[in-house]
């Protein structure tokens, strides 16, 4: 007992030092700033891949929610820099879902977040601040990038004769003036 | 320098990965730590001391020690090096679209976004930096104690006028935390006066001399009283007040 005790206090001597509240101040910010980097990367993925996979089911109702949060978002909308009387959003109807706009440009139709792009088949998915999603097709050339914020009015890419939008509210198809009156 | 973030930045990391607006507050908050880095950097240069780092939703707080107590043109450097950098995001901009990071509707939002941080920084209200600045006009024509008075009452006037014609509950939210900031400002001022003072006999300086009557520090003077026929200069004044026990 009486060694183990002195070859304790023996170690104590040697190696206490090495962590006392000097000497583990530089390391305590690296340390958290790491846990902070890593649970961050680690939420992302999470949520990345219960989307795709679905282990934990979001109620549709609380994800609608949750996306008119970017209506939020701070600075944003906080002072009015913008002229915002510009007629962005005057769509015409030609057949379906076919809509001209009297340009070769795509616009926003509202503010929004660009979810994905599909090269293949020339579209964009845009989901809006109303919970509206928005499926721009039949396009000539692509503009944006995925994830990006886009205003209204804002040039998502071009397009020849027509551009084709569907849209979704609540996972019922709508047409393009009911998108726009829903607040 | 110790570093803290605010509980709520994890709330709002949180919400804006579920809004998928992730790329934008990353791009926002990468902005404001620039900002602060600026502020940071001018204040190393002129040899002042950072205790302790805040990162709050919507910004970021940078405890300076003593910043409020020096010369009112050290504080203007500090402060603007922290704006000017809201300068140089533009050219980032163009650039990063010239390379292809970005589209161009996302450049101008970003830009637009930039211009809006700015002109809330601007704001003259005090915990921020714009109001930072009005109090070193108002304390480098009065004194400490009345300087910041009337910086508080300007401020509280601003935010009002600004809260009434706002209509974003985001925004709401931020400044009824300015609100919060500004009254305990308000009810600190005592203190903070008693700090200058402490400071002032602590680390006496030369600086161009003041005459004057009333019993009042300035920050860009060197006061000397006038009482009865007498003068007293201000080290005596302060040795009495803290050499007292």
């Amino acid at each position: 007992m009486i060694r183990e005790n002195r070859s304790r206090s023996r170690m104590h001597s040697r190696y206490g030092s090495r962590f006392n509240e000097d000497h583990s101040k530089g390391f305590g910010f690296f340390f958290k700033l790491t846990m902070i980097i890593m649970l961050l990367v680690a939420l992302t993925l999470g949520y990345r891949i219960n989307e795709v996979k679905q282990f934990v089911k979001i109620p549709e109702a609380i994800r609608l929610s949750v996306k008119n949060l970017t209506a939020w978002f701070p600075f944003e909308s906080w002072f009015n820099l913008k002229d915002t009387s510009v007629s962005a959003n005057s769509y015409q109807k030609l057949a379906d879902n076919y809509y001209v706009n009297g340009s070769t440009t795509c616009l926003s139709i509202l503010n929004g977040v660009v979810l994905s792009i599909n090269d293949d088949e020339r579209n964009i998915l845009v989901q809006h601040d109303n919970g509206v999603l928005a499926t721009y097709g039949n396009l000539e050339s692509i503009d944006v990038i995925a994830g990006e914020r886009v205003n209204q009015g804002a040039a998502l890419g071009s397009f020849n004769e027509s551009v084709k939008m569907d849209f979704l509210y609540n996972g019922a198809a709508i047409d393009y003036l009911q998108a726009m009156a829903i607040q | 320098m110790s570093f803290k973030v605010s509980i709520w930045w994890y709330v709002f990391f949180i919400l804006s990965m579920m809004a998928d607006n992730l790329k934008t507050w990353l791009m926002l908050f990468v902005m404001l730590l620039i900002h602060e880095a600026g502020h940071i950097a001018a204040a190393k240069k002129l040899g002042y001391q950072i205790s302790k780092l805040t990162i709050y939703p919507f910004g970021c707080g940078a405890e300076i020690e003593h910043i409020d107590h020096g010369s009112t043109l050290e504080e203007v450097i500090i402060i603007l090096c922290g704006i000017g950098m809201h300068l140089f995001y533009p050219a980032c901009f163009a650039l990063m679209h010239r390379v292809g990071l970005i589209s161009s509707a996302y450049q101008n939002y970003l830009t637009h976004l930039n211009a809006s941080v700015m002109l809330f920084n601007l704001l003259p209200v005090y915990p921020l930096d714009g109001g930072r600045l009005l109090d070193c006009i108002m304390q480098s024509y009065g004194s400490y104690r009345k300087g910041r008075t009337m910086t508080l009452i300007l401020s509280m006037a601003v935010l009002l006028l600004v809260v009434v014609e706002m209509r974003n509950i985001g925004a709401l939210m931020a400044f009824s935390f300015l609100f919060v900031q500004l009254l305990l400002c308000g009810l600190d001022k005592k203190k903070d006066c008693h700090d200058f003072m402490l400071y002032r006999y602590l680390y006496p300086k030369e600086r161009p001399i003041k005459l004057h009557q009333s019993l009042e520090l300035y920050r860009n003077y060197y006061s000397v009283f006038q009482k009865g026929g007498d003068l007293i200069s201000e080290r005596e004044w302060l040795h009495q007040i803290f050499n007292r026990h």
